[in-house]
């Protein structure tokens, strides 16, 4: 798509909260970071180690600095979280 | 001869009774896609219990991810449970879809120029106020003469509340391609912004809870 083509598009001007939060997310930014693909295949057990107080394992505290970056993700694992808490006493026996 | 439904409701549904009742050649494939849907679409109703609006479109979104869970059976490796690896892709899947609908009508030339809000979520600290200005106005210079168009685009829409995977949608590239352009221009940012003396040391002081308030 033509959409970046010669930076036509003027660009967005962004306020004093939008920059102060994009600092914020500079300074917990890694050298390497799980994805959006990446996290969702490891939160599920990121969240069951949440739900039962465990200490997630190294593998899994990656999960947690993406979250602090990117909001989407953060908005489906707390709703996720909301289903397992709701449904420990529900039909799956497992937890 | 046990059934997979006894030998799953025996064990508590495990994982394997999971697997092996869904493989698509498997004898009893139908009545656990059945089940699978059950199970999304209770998991879903309590997921979106404090959103009323959204249990309307629970059964389709349950569909779908029944759908996405058999396509994505065989990258299930058994690091949480069967039932919460794939709620969390029906969640993904309910979200996306309710961001769609949410921002449908939004374009990114829609977020253009709306930067001017006078308030900031920081009371004024003399001690730090100094500090933080010259650090957002660094950042400013650092945005416009480091990032490219695509990552400057991609961030400042994030900041302005787009979702990823709909700032995706309209330069067409998927969440995933978002989220890398946007983790690359902040490594840009910080390693530009840190040569300038502004750490995250640095930034976390400017910034700390104590020097914060919501207004």
């Amino acid at each position: 798509m033509g959409l970046f083509r010669g930076c036509k598009r003027p660009a967005m001007k962004l306020n004093a909260n939008e920059l102060a939060a994009l600092l914020e997310a500079i300074a917990v930014t890694q050298e390497e970071e799980l994805d959006c693909d990446g996290c969702l295949a490891l939160v599920g057990r990121f969240a069951e180690a949440e739900l039962s107080g465990k200490t997630p394992t190294e593998a899994v505290q990656v999960v947690r600095q993406h979250l602090a970056i990117c909001g989407d993700c953060r908005e489906e694992y707390e709703t996720l979280l909301v289903a397992l808490r709701d449904g420990a006493a529900g039909s799956d026996t497992e937890l | 001869m046990i059934g997979w439904m006894e030998q799953a409701n025996r064990d508590g549904w495990t994982n394997e009774a999971w697997v092996q009742a869904l493989r698509r050649d498997g004898p009893h494939a139908s009545s656990a896609e059945a089940e699978l849907h059950r199970m999304l679409r209770d998991g879903l109703r309590r997921a979106f219990s404090a959103r009323p609006a959204v249990l309307e479109w629970v059964d389709d979104f349950a569909q779908e991810a029944s759908i996405r869970v058999l396509q994505q059976l065989p990258t299930f490796r058994g690091d949480s449970r069967f039932s919460t690896w794939a709620l969390a892709i029906a969640v993904r899947i309910a979200f996306d879809e309710l961001r769609r609908k949410r921002w449908h009508d939004v374009s990114l030339d829609a977020l253009v120029g709306t930067g001017d809000h006078p308030a900031s979520r920081y009371k004024e600290d003399p001690e730090k106020v100094m500090g933080r200005r010259d650090m957002l106005r660094m950042l400013q210079k650092a945005m416009s003469e480091h990032l490219t168009p695509k990552q400057l685009l991609a961030l400042s829409a994030e900041l302005k509340g787009m979702p990823q995977s709909e700032i995706g949608r309209r330069i067409g590239a998927n969440r995933n391609a978002i989220y890398k352009l946007t983790h690359d221009g902040r490594k840009k940012l910080k390693h530009v912004l840190s040569q300038q003396g502004i750490t995250a040391e640095a930034i976390a002081w400017a910034f700390s809870a104590d020097a914060r308030g919501l207004l």
